[in-house]
Parts: C-alpha cells; sequence; structure tokens
C-alpha cells in the first residue's frame, strides 16, 4: 500500500517537474467489483480492463450499471467490494481528488460562477500554478476543442455544445491519467451530437489518453469506441471490437440491443440448419450444437430478411420508411410476428403499406435461442 | 496520505465525493439546535401560560381573558379593521394588477418595484408623516388602520395576486368573454374573479395576518388593537399575554399551513422561483429575489439560483 | 384587420377593436407594443390610477412629509436644527445602537440561517422539510408581541429556561446575560431573521448541483476548496440579497423591542416612537422627522452598498 502510494506520488512529482509520461496511456483495471442499491446488483462481480490509450464505450439500457461502474472508477461511487486499478496502482480507497482523473458529465457540471477560461484553469488553479501558465495552458486547449472566441463568457452564455466542450477541455487540462465521459453527448441535438463525437474521438486518439465511455446510444458506442462493452444487470454481457460486437452477439440480450433483429420462430433442422419462414439456413458456426427438430426462435437483420411484393404471400407490409437508399419495411407475419427488413429503395416501390408479400430469411442467423415463453 | 495510510476494510470502500451536502450527523446536529432554539420559547410560554399554583397546570389565564370584554372589544376592531384592509386590497390591486398585466406588461416590472416601496420605509416614519401630513380627523379615526395597512402589506398582497394574474392566459380569457357579450364588470365577476380565486384568497389571507398582528402603528396612532391591548395587559399580567399570545401563534401556524396546503396559485408561483412546491413562503423567498431585482438588476425568476445554460434540453 | 397586420402597424384603437370583436382577432400581440398617439398612451395608463393614487396618499405623501419637516421649524422655515439634534448625543447613540443591532442579528442570522438551509437541503426527508419550511414561514412572521412574550417567558428575569440554568447552578443573569439588553435582544430578533433566511436560502441551496462538486472533486478539489471557489460564489448573490432584507427588517423593528425593552434601550425606532408619544423636549417637536429621514437614509445606503456588492457577486448571472 505505502509503497504503491510512494510510486503514484513519485508519478505526480515527475508530471510537475514538467517530464511528461509516456502520453499513450495507463492501463485501467476494475477486478470483481460490487455494488449493491437495496436488492439492486448495480455492479454484480463487476471486472473490465481498458488498455492504454484505448476508448472502452460501456454500452446497456438504463440500470444497467454502466453508469456505477465509470463513478467507481473515478471514486465518486463507494463499491462493496473489488479493486480499482490505475497504471498497475491499486487505487479503491483514494478519495476522487487525489486519483487524477478527468470526467466528463451528461450536462450543467461547468461552475457557474467562472469564466469558460476560469473552468478550464480550475484544476491547474487547485495545484498551485500561476496564472500566466493557467491562462496558457486553458487557452491552448479551449482553442483544442475549438472555442478559443468564447474563453470569456460564463456558461450560461454557451451553447450546449459549447459547454461540453468547455467541460472537455477542463478535464483534459489538467492531463488526467484516463477520461471518464459520462453520456456526454445525450443532452445536446442530433446533429452536435454527431460533430462532438468525431471530434472527442479525435482529441482521444491524438493525446493517447486511457477513456472510459459510458452511453445508452448504440450508435455512439460502436462509431467511437475500440471496445464495446455491453452491460445488463451490473454485468458486462460481452466485451469486443464494435464490428465483433455487432456481428457475432454471445447472447440473445446483446444481439438484439446491439443493432435491430427479428426475433422469429424456427426449428433446427438436419446438418446444422435452421428451418425458418419456410426456408432452410445455416446455423451461425458458434451454435452449430443444437438438436435437430428443437424448437427455437432465431434473430435475424433486416439485411437477412428479403421481402418481396406477392399477392399471395402471408405477410403485410404495415410500415414503411424511407432512409435514402434503403427502406425499412415492418411485415406483419401469421403468430403475431412483426418483422423488419431493409430492402433497396429502388426495388422496393411495389412494398407499399397494406400490401401482401413473402418474407424469405436469407444468409446466418444472427443468434439462436430458446423461444420466448408466449404471453397467454 | 491519511486516506491511503489508513488500513483498507475488507469492503473497501472508496471515499464519496465530496459534496455541498452535509453528512447525517452534522445535519441532524444543526437541525436539532435549530429545532430547539425555536421551540423552547413556545413551549416555555405554553408552560408559563398555562401555569397554576404549585406546578400544576390551570386553563384560569386564558379563561380570564375571554372574559375581558376590552379585549374581546379590541379583538373585534381588529378583526374589522382587517377585513376592511383585506377588502380594499382584493378592490385596489387585483384591477391594477390585471390592467398592467393587459395593457402596460412593459411595466410589470417597475410596478412590482413600486409594491416593495413600503419595505423601504419603516412603519414608525409612515407614523410621522401621518402626523405630519394628515388632518387629525382622519389620524382620529380607526378606518386609517385599515387603509394604511393595505399599503403596508401591499409587498406580500401584490405579489400573491400578480403572481395569479400571470399565471392567466389574460388575454385569451378576456378577448373569449368579451366576444360572447359579456361587459367588464362580467368579465371580472363571472371569468377573472373565479379563476383567480385561489390568489386572491392567499392575498387575503396575508392582508388579514398582517393586519391582526401589526403593533407599531397602531400603538403609535394611539388605537386600541387586539395587539395593543395585548401589549397593555402584558405591562400587568405577563402569564395572561403570553397566553394569549400563544393561542394566536397556534392560530397563524393553522392559517398558514392552510395557505400551504390550499394554495394552489403559491404553488405555481413557487415552482417557478425554484422552490420545491407546496410552501407558504413562496411570496417571502420571492420577496428576496424581488430585491434582489430591483436593486440588482437581476432576474427576478431566479433568487440567486444559477439556471442552467439556455440550450441544453 | 388583415390589414393593419399586413402593414404591421401596432395601435392601441386596433387592439381596443380587437378586443371588442373577439377571440379570432389577431391584435393581440400589439396590446405590449408601442401606442401611437400621445393620448392613447396616456390613456394606458387610465386604469392604474387609483393605485397610483392611493399609493401616494398613504405612502409617498407622508414619507415625503417627513422628510419636509426635518429641514422646517414648528413655523414652517428652514432649518438644519433638526438634523443637528438627531445627530447629537443620545440620538446619535441611537442610530449606534440600532446598527449594531440590526448588524450583528442580520450578520448572525444570515450565517446560520444558510446554514440551516444546507443541513435541511441535505436531508432527503420531505415531510421534515415540508415541516420545516412550514414553521420558518410562521416563525419569520412572528416578531412583535408574541415573540416577546414567548422569550419573557422562558429567558427573562424569571422565565423557565432561566430557572432551569439556575437550578444546573449556573444563572445566565449572573453572568452579564440579560434578555432586556441588545444582546437579549439580538437574541430575539434572530428568532424571526433566522427562518426567513432560511427561507430565501433554501431555493439558492437547492440549487447547488451535485455535478460542480463532484468536477471539482476529480479536479483535485477537497471539500473546502469546492466550497471556496464554487459553492460560497454560487451562494453569493443570494445571500447578499437575503442579508439586505433582513438588515432592513431588524432595522425597522419595533414592536418587539417595545415589547421586551419597554423602551430602554434606545434604538431609533424606539425613539421615534417615544417622540410620537409625546416626550419632546420644546423646539424640538420636528426631530422625530429627523430620525425618520435617517432611517430612510440608513436603508437607502444600505441598498446602494448592497447593490454594488450585488453588481460584483452576481456577474456571473448576467
Amino acid at each position: 500500500m505505502g509503497s504503491e502510494t510512494g510510486t503514484l506520488e513519485h508519478e505526480a512529482a515527475q508530471r510537475a517537474n514538467g517530464r511528461h509520461l509516456d502520453r499513450s496511456g495507463v492501463r485501467v483495471e476494475l477486478v470483481e467489483c460490487e455494488r449493491r442499491f437495496g436488492d439492486v446488483a448495480a455492479l454484480d462481480r463487476f471486472s473490465l480492463t481498458i488498455e492504454p490509450g484505448e476508448l472502452v464505450a460501456l454500452l446497456g439500457p438504463s440500470g444497467c450499471g454502466k453508469t456505477t461502474a465509470l463513478r467507481a472508477l473515478a471514486g465518486l461511487e463507494q463499491t462493496d467490494a473489488g479493486v480499482v486499478r490505475i497504471g498497475g496502482l491499486d487505487v479503491t480507497g483514494l478519495p476522487p481528488n487525489r486519483r487524477e482523473l478527468g470526467m466528463v458529465f451528461q450536462a450543467y457540471s461547468l461552475f457557474p460562477n467562472m469564466t469558460a477560461l476560469d473552468n478550464v484553469g480550475f484544476g491547474l488553479r487547485l495545484r498551485k500554478r500561476d496564472a500566466p501558465t493557467r491562462r496558457r495552458r486553458a487557452r491552448e486547449l479551449l482553442d483544442l476543442v475549438g472555442l478559443a472566441a468564447q474563453a470569456g463568457r460564463f456558461p450560461h452564455e454557451l451553447s450546449g455544445g459549447q459547454q461540453q466542450r468547455v467541460a472537455l477541455a477542463r478535464a483534459l487540462a489538467v492531463e488526467p491519467r484516463v477520461l471518464l465521459l459520462d453520456e456526454p453527448l445525450s443532452a445536446l441535438d442530433a446533429k452536435v451530437r454527431a460533430q462532438l463525437r468525431d471530434e472527442i474521438r479525435r482529441i482521444q486518439l491524438e493525446m493517447g489518453i486511457t477513456t472510459l465511455f459510458v452511453t445508452h446510444d448504440q450508435e455512439e458506442a460502436l462509431s467511437m469506441a475500440d471496445r464495446v462493452g455491453v452491460m445488463a444487470s451490473g454485468r458486462l454481457q460481452q466485451l469486443g471490437p464494435p464490428d465483433e460486437v455487432y456481428e457475432r452477439p454471445v447472447n440473445a440480450f446483446v444481439a438484439e440491443f446491439v443493432g435491430s433483429v427479428s426475433r422469429v420462430p424456427a426449428t433446427v433442422g438436419a446438418g446444422s440448419t435452421v428451418e425458418v419462414l419456410g426456408g432452410r439456413i445455416p446455423l451461425p458456426d458458434s451454435q452449430a450444437a443444437f438438436a435437430p427438430g428443437r424448437r427455437v426462435d432465431v434473430l435475424l437483420r433486416p439485411e437477412s430478411l428479403a421481402v418481396r411484393a406477392d399477392p399471395r404471400g402471408l405477410g403485410l407490409v404495415v410500415r414503411r420508411s424511407f432512409l435514402g437508399p434503403v427502406m425499412h419495411v415492418v411485415v406483419a407475419l401469421p403468430g403475431k410476428i412483426e418483422v423488419l427488413a431493409t430492402l433497396p429503395s429502388s426495388s422496393a416501390s411495389e412494398v407499399v403499406v397494406g400490401s401482401a408479400v413473402s418474407v424469405e430469411a436469407t444468409g446466418t442467423p444472427l443468434f439462436v435461442t430458446e423461444p420466448r415463453e408466449l404471453d397467454a | 496520505m491519511a486516506a491511503l495510510s489508513a488500513p483498507r476494510v475488507a469492503t473497501a470502500r472508496a471515499h464519496p465525493a465530496a459534496e455541498f451536502r452535509l453528512g447525517p450527523v452534522a445535519r441532524t446536529g444543526v437541525l436539532v439546535v435549530a429545532a430547539l432554539y425555536f421551540l423552547v420559547p413556545l413551549l416555555a410560554s405554553a408552560r408559563y401560560a398555562l401555569e397554576g399554583a404549585h406546578g400544576s397546570y390551570t386553563l384560569s389565564s386564558v379563561t380570564a381573558l375571554f372574559h375581558d370584554s376590552v379585549l374581546l372589544q379590541s379583538l373585534v376592531t381588529s378583526v374589522e379593521i382587517s377585513l376592511g384592509a383585506a377588502a380594499i386590497t382584493l378592490a385596489l390591486l387585483m384591477p391594477t394588477s390585471v390592467w398592467v398585466n393587459l395593457r402596460m406588461p412593459r411595466w410589470r416590472r417597475a410596478m412590482e418595484s413600486i409594491t416593495l416601496l413600503p419595505l423601504v420605509v419603516p412603519v414608525v416614519v409612515v407614523v410621522l408623516g401621518i402626523y405630519g401630513a394628515f388632518p387629525t380627523g382622519i389620524v382620529a379615526s380607526p378606518v386609517l388602520l385599515a387603509l394604511e395597512y393595505v399599503v403596508l402589506a401591499m409587498p406580500y398582497s401584490y405579489r400573491a395576486i400578480d403572481g395569479g394574474v400571470q399565471a392567466l392566459d389574460l388575454h385569451t380569457l378576456v378577448d373569449a368573454s368579451r366576444s360572447l357579450g359579456a361587459g367588464w364588470a362580467q368579465v371580472f365577476r363571472r371569468v377573472l374573479v373565479p379563476n383567480l380565486r385561489s390568489s386572491l384568497l392567499s392575498a387575503a389571507f396575508i392582508t388579514v395576518a398582517y393586519s391582526l398582528g401589526e403593533f407599531a402603528m397602531a400603538n403609535l396612532l394611539s388605537f386600541t388593537t387586539f395587539p395593543t391591548e395585548l401589549f397593555q395587559i402584558g405591562t400587568e399580567q405577563v402569564g395572561e399575554a403570553t397566553a394569549v399570545s400563544v393561542f394566536a401563534l397556534v392560530l397563524t401556524f393553522g392559517v398558514l399551513l392552510a395557505l400551504s396546503l390550499f394554495g394552489g396559485h403559491g404553488r405555481r408561483r413557487a415552482v417557478r422561483a425554484g422552490l420545491p412546491a407546496g410552501q407558504a413562503d413562496g411570496v417571502v423567498a420571492e420577496l428576496a429575489a424581488e430585491v434582489d431585482a430591483v436593486l440588482g438588476h437581476a432576474d427576478p425568476g431566479r433568487p440567486g439560483i444559477v439556471h442552467d445554460g439556455p440550450t441544453m434540453r | 384587420m388583415a390589414v393593419t397586420r399586413l402593414a404591421g402597424v401596432p395601435s392601441p384603437a386596433r387592439s381596443r377593436i380587437g378586443a371588442d370583436r373577439g377571440p379570432a382577432a389577431p391584435g393581440r400581440r400589439s396590446r405590449g407594443g408601442r401606442p401611437r398617439s400621445r393620448v392613447a398612451r396616456l390613456l394606458r395608463f387610465a386604469g392604474i390610477v387609483p393605485f397610483v393614487a392611493y399609493f401616494a396618499v398613504f405612502l409617498v405623501v407622508p414619507s415625503v412629509s417627513v422628510v419636509s419637516s426635518a429641514f422646517e421649524t414648528v413655523g414652517g422655515n428652514f432649518t438644519w436644527a433638526n438634523i443637528t439634534a438627531a445627530l447629537q448625543g443620545t440620538y446619535l447613540v441611537s442610530f449606534e445602537k440600532s446598527l449594531e443591532l440590526s448588524a450583528i442579528s442580520a450578520g448572525l442570522s444570515a450565517v446560520l440561517g444558510t446554514v440551516v438551509a444546507i443541513a435541511l437541503a441535505s436531508t432527503a426527508n420531505v415531510a421534515a422539510r415540508r415541516v420545516v419550511t412550514s414553521a420558518s414561514a410562521v416563525f419569520a412572521n412572528t416578531g412583535g408581541l408574541p415573540l416577546a412574550f414567548a422569550f419573557i417567558a422562558s429567558l427573562g428575569n424569571f422565565g423557565i429556561v432561566t430557572k432551569v440554568l439556575s437550578a444546573m447552578g449556573w444563572n445566565p443573569y449572573d453572568h452579564g446575560f440579560s434578555i432586556y439588553t441588545l444582546t437579549g435582544l439580538v437574541v430575539v430578533y434572530c428568532y424571526f431573521l433566522l427562518p426567513l433566511m432560511v427561507l430565501v436560502m433554501l431555493p439558492a441551496v437547492d440549487g447547488l448541483r451535485r455535478e460542480w462538486f463532484e468536477a471539482a472533486s476529480l479536479l483535485g478539489a477537497r471539500r473546502r476548496d469546492a466550497w471556496r471557489h464554487v459553492g460560497i460564489p454560487v451562494l453569493a448573490p443570494a445571500f447578499l440579497a437575503a442579508l439586505m432584507v433582513l438588515f432592513t427588517d431588524a432595522f425597522a423593528a419595533y414592536a418587539t423591542a417595545a415589547a421586551l425593552t419597554n423602551g430602554s434601550i434606545p434604538i431609533v425606532p424606539i425613539q421615534i416612537g417615544s417622540l410620537i408619544e409625546g416626550n419632546v423636549l420644546a423646539g424640538q417637536q420636528n426631530v422625530g422627522d429627523a430620525l425618520g429621514l435617517g432611517m430612510i437614509v440608513v436603508v437607502a445606503v444600505a441598498a446602494t452598498l448592497y447593490a454594488r456588492l450585488q453588481h460584483r457577486a452576481a456577474r456571473w448571472q448576467r
């Protein structure tokens, strides 16, 4: 314990002396963290390792524990058990003000009584840097987030997007070991959100800072992160690169939470196939072990469903939305099944709302799972 | 260092975030001390008022007061004065507020400031001025008290009424009723008064409460009202005077509680001022905001609270 | 109507027509706009004439009368004598006492009231909050007689708390305390000033965001740093405004002091009261007015000072 502290303080001292540490970031580990609120486990033996310089996005529905995980790392939330390590040092008992982390909150976190410049310089002020240094560094960072011109404004004079940029600059000004982003974009409107998303990623890559990003928006997570962790009920369901999480979900929850899928009843056939919607398609490689004849549900991506206008088809188009090059079509099938399919806009002219269509599964299902209990 | 060198307990709790809030021990301590400071004098007065021979309890001082015809007469006078003041308040301020909101909305803030002025001139000074400026015939009539109380309670009563009026969609209401052929008198009686009922009620309550308790002006103008008579009794029989004041206090508490429970408009205004809903004190808190607004040119809607950036959410 | 609207010239005449025509009349917005003719502009003030008249007669006239009498002899000639008299001897002392009393009780209540507001804002117990705020509303309006009696009953010579403390071997009256002194008045004034402070500060304290503290903390701030750099500056405008209200309230208070001390502590309102009641030296009939003028000046100075401070403290709100 004592020696670990020594190292941490030593590092801080080095930093203060202006000897820059390796900017490629530090490793962050949460090991077997537990946190209960009454009966609800916000963190249930939660473990996560973030590699140096990596951006990991925690994705999940509200109440899944993703924010608790981030706050436990920040030291803002107590954990009932478990260890938090930053750069190999155990910081579990350390208060937030000594963890040397930068954090951007969902909203409203700027100090209202300080200008943008003073907000950004606040951490350096606490570190007793002289005013010119503070100002220079704060200006640099405001410049980095493109707000040099707004340095003298108070938070209430800034737009939401600008406020979040200042918050980012403020978090980065103290050269934190880790950057924590707690849904920093969710209070912004769509256009600003997309813009700021790219910018955060650019800066993060530039600085090579280890980053934990918490969001409920899968598009955000998939587009920004090196790895995405999908959480549910306090546990990490799957952790992997965005494409892996999207294409090879490890369970039905991940499959249904990330991207769009349709759930269709099916029967396992011989030779690692499954019979669905009157056709036969192969089982996913990782799930080839289902016994033939078993009733299952298959989860299909919209692009694995082919919809064709067919007067004798059993499907009925209930909704259609035009998305430029492609069209989303929702089709009702017998047995209270609704499926979502994507088809090229050019070939969708006959697939209108109310028309009869046939639906066919193509390719491989995303995931095969136990049939869902049907409601009475 | 302290945090680190402390032995880590099995549960390994991280430090809770620094917070503006107080911990459970500190806040309980503060609240208990405050409660003692406020309750002890109350309980002491109750005890004092009910004190009989040899530590027994008796209601004799309370009942004695009810047989005091001078006191009862003074109570009647006070009630009359306060009802008069309330009536004048409603008759004067409601049309004024409606007019200002309807016809001269730019002056709304100015009106709010003007109605605060009675707070700036101490009551004793107003009394001096009354002696100096008013004919003696007027100064001899208790009607003067009712007339003055309207002004003295105005910082509170105007706000109560104006809050209600501002919350109405005045133009639509007036246009709609006029289009249906209602004259102005009817608009007031049939449309505005019912819609403003809770604001008018609380303005009336505030005026009545102020008038019933006002001592300085009544005393200095040599009128015998309930408070001045109480004062008179207090100089000789403190126990009995205390009994009555406890009684009066309990009554005030009841009225205010009723106000806070039924004051629908108070709630609306309270929310606007950033207060939790359902508080009787909306007016008081707003006053401070208002003073702030008048003197410090800040926005009256925010009593020193930081509001969030304009564009988020 | 349509033509007027296209022309975009708002006029009061149109508004009136609009009102007569009914709900569909699209002239609504213009009522807030500037009327065209001078007559119409004046007419817009017609509705508040009764209010203005009433206000003038019952507040402005007496106040102006006080100010002018302060510079007049009984015979109506100009003089500085009243002012000079008011700034001498007992009268000067009374101003000092009044300022001391109101500054101390307002300052003390402001600080303690803020602490109570913070404690109150820290509890999640809604019922407790509600009871305390309602009680505060009552206590804040408690000034005057009931309060004086309550304190005589508890901390007076023969008050219950005094008795209890004496029984425990510590009679406060043997240690220089008396409820009938300036110190005593401070204790009593706090009784209605403190709840007022709580009411005013509670919304401001509730407005302190957890995120500010957490953000400060992550940037390296200890609890006291966060208070110093964020908490206190953010509360400052509300605090100053409330302090101002408390000060004026205490400065103008008459009833409590009158009932408690029977005029033995010569604060300004009591002095004016006793002048009104006829304890006037020959040739000093208008000194009361000078004292009254003095009170108005003190409030005005306090307000100016406040506005200055507020201007700095609330810079970030504008």
